[in-house]
């Protein structure tokens, strides 16, 4: 277990609330960055303040060096480790709650609390450890690492996902991609429904090569169009294939998901694995592709799948049935939207998994 | 017995292909002459699911960009309206293949019977990295 043996070392910072109340929202983000050095454990530590009314936390940890980062405990003000990466390792019943603890050089997302049964915020200053790694290594000591924390307030309730649905260069031109994609999005807007999420979609195009990065590897256009998108919330990215992944019909940058621009803040969909042979998408394609960006969009709002396809890792739900072989989990949670295998029956979203949702840092 | 073999053999590649997880074209096995005749009689616009077939041609066109033969199976491809995903797929990997066949994909793509997608296949293959294909596209 890594014990955080340093205070941090503020090299930079940059804070201050980021009011919306102008725009009619009813949350409020605090944003504020700062710089830390590891130690030689090769980790440290971040503070973020919370006040009174703050409802949820993200931690964003990132290096400019290319190296790996993690984030890897939560302390409350009181002291107490609320979440610890290694409470959540294989040792500890197969099961699994965030990215976080897991060394990627694209940035680590952390959100707090993740389910509705986790200990909520309170006032005061909390602490976060974050590591850093050699990409596919050991960790490393005497290493920068950016730290970017975002607490959120509301004043009423919000259950709007702002989302950017961006077309790579030239495929807006394609009407029938363009008309299967509205379908796919009424789909996804009535999966979200079902659990009281309204989606407010902007649609815009892109110059990205239509082979898209892999947003888990990360690449600097998708924090450029998260920018340029001029919204908080989740960016969904067409292209053609993603690169090296060419069998994968989607995939999701982090879970949970940056609400901040980063390389991997975003969702890349390859609409022509999608389509098939002949490029033309069918009712059944369509609807799949509904499902697939919904199942991606509940990646990037913290949801895992609720076992993985070796069956023997799980989500950390109580309302998600465990199950050991191909057979059973298919007949206790196939029709779940988030069972690793996507398809247009499989829409069913639970109590806890839509409580994980809600505690996504742009939702309430 | 050699048709039972070829047969057992492309039942198993179609099992592999239409897994629902990610399947890499290495996970088929070594590149023997039997798994590229498995893949070209996947590589069917008309097989379902639909990912049998784009997988399929994805591993043909990662495993065998040298095979003399893989021309006759993909350049009727860029022809045809019916195999436009599988023509868009080659465009999108056109850098990765031997010049020659390069140059002979972008000139059958400019025989793609409809215009809008032989317009639409033109202008992915004139985002090449390779000077000759973006000219040969652009001609």
């Amino acid at each position: 277990m890594r014990i955080p043996l340093l205070l941090p070392l503020f090299l930079a910072a940059a804070c201050g609330p980021q009011k919306q109340d102008d725009t009619g929202d009813p949350c409020a983000f605090k944003r504020s960055a700062t710089t830390v050095t590891t130690g030689s454990d090769g980790s440290t530590t971040a503070t973020i303040d919370v006040a009174e009314g703050d409802l949820e936390l993200q931690v964003l940890a990132s290096r400019d060096d290319g190296g790996a980062t993690t984030i890897d405990s939560l302390i409350d003000p009181a002291g107490t480790v609320v979440w610890s990466g290694t409470d959540w390792s294989e040792a500890n019943d197969h099961e699994y709650l965030t990215g976080a603890p897991y060394p990627t050089t694209a940035g680590s997302a952390f959100d707090w609390p993740v389910r509705g049964s986790d200990v909520p915020l309170s006032a005061g200053t909390w602490t976060v450890s974050v590591g850093a790694w050699r990409d596919g290594g050991g960790s490393q000591n005497d290493r920068e690492v950016q730290v970017e924390t975002i607490v959120r307030q509301c004043t009423a309730e919000t259950v709007v996902l702002p989302v950017t649905l961006a077309f790579t260069d030239g495929l807006e031109e394609d009407a029938g991609v363009h008309e299967a994609f509205e379908a796919a999005l009424e789909g996804w807007r009535a999966i979200y429904a079902g659990v009281g999420i309204t989606l407010d979609v902007t649609e815009t195009t892109t110059d990205m090569d239509p082979t898209l990065v892999n947003p888990s590897v990360g690449d600097r256009q998708y924090a450029e169009l998260y920018t340029a998108s001029g919204t908080t919330g989740v960016l969904v990215v067409v292209g053609e294939t993603i690169a090296d992944f060419e069998d994968f019909y989607g995939y999701t940058g982090f879970m949970p998901g940056p609400a901040s621009a980063r390389p991997n803040s975003a969702i890349a969909i390859a609409w022509l694995t999608l389509a098939g042979p002949d490029g033309v998408f069918d009712d059944e394609e369509t609807a799949t592709t509904g499902a697939l960006i919904a199942h991606e969009a509940g990646h990037y709002l913290s949801l895992l799948h609720p076992v993985e396809t070796s069956w023997d890792w799980y989500d950390p739900l109580d309302d998600t049935e465990q199950c050991v072989n191909q057979s059973g989990c298919v007949r206790k949670l196939g029709s779940n939207l988030m069972f690793p295998w996507v398809d247009a029956d499989g829409s069913l979203i639970t109590d806890e998994q839509r409580a994980m949702m809600r505690n996504w840092i742009v939702l309430q | 017995m050699w048709i039972t073999l070829i047969t057992t053999a492309l039942a198993g590649t179609t099992e592999l292909l239409a897994s629902q997880d990610p399947v890499s074209c290495a996970s088929l096995g070594p590149a023997t002459d039997a798994l590229y005749e498995s893949l070209v009689a996947l590589a069917r616009p008309d097989l379902t699911p639909s990912i049998v077939p784009m997988r399929a041609a994805q591993c043909l066109l990662a495993v065998y960009p040298e095979r003399p033969d893989l021309e006759g199976v993909i350049l009727p491809w860029m022809r045809d309206p019916a195999t436009y995903g599988f023509a868009l797929l080659v465009a999108g990997k056109v850098d990765e293949l031997p010049l020659a066949l390069a140059l002979e994909v972008t000139d059958s793509g400019r025989e793609m019977s409809d215009p809008g997608l032989r317009r639409r296949l033109l202008a992915r293959l004139s985002e090449s990295k390779v000077a000759e294909v973006r000219e040969a596209a652009g001609r």
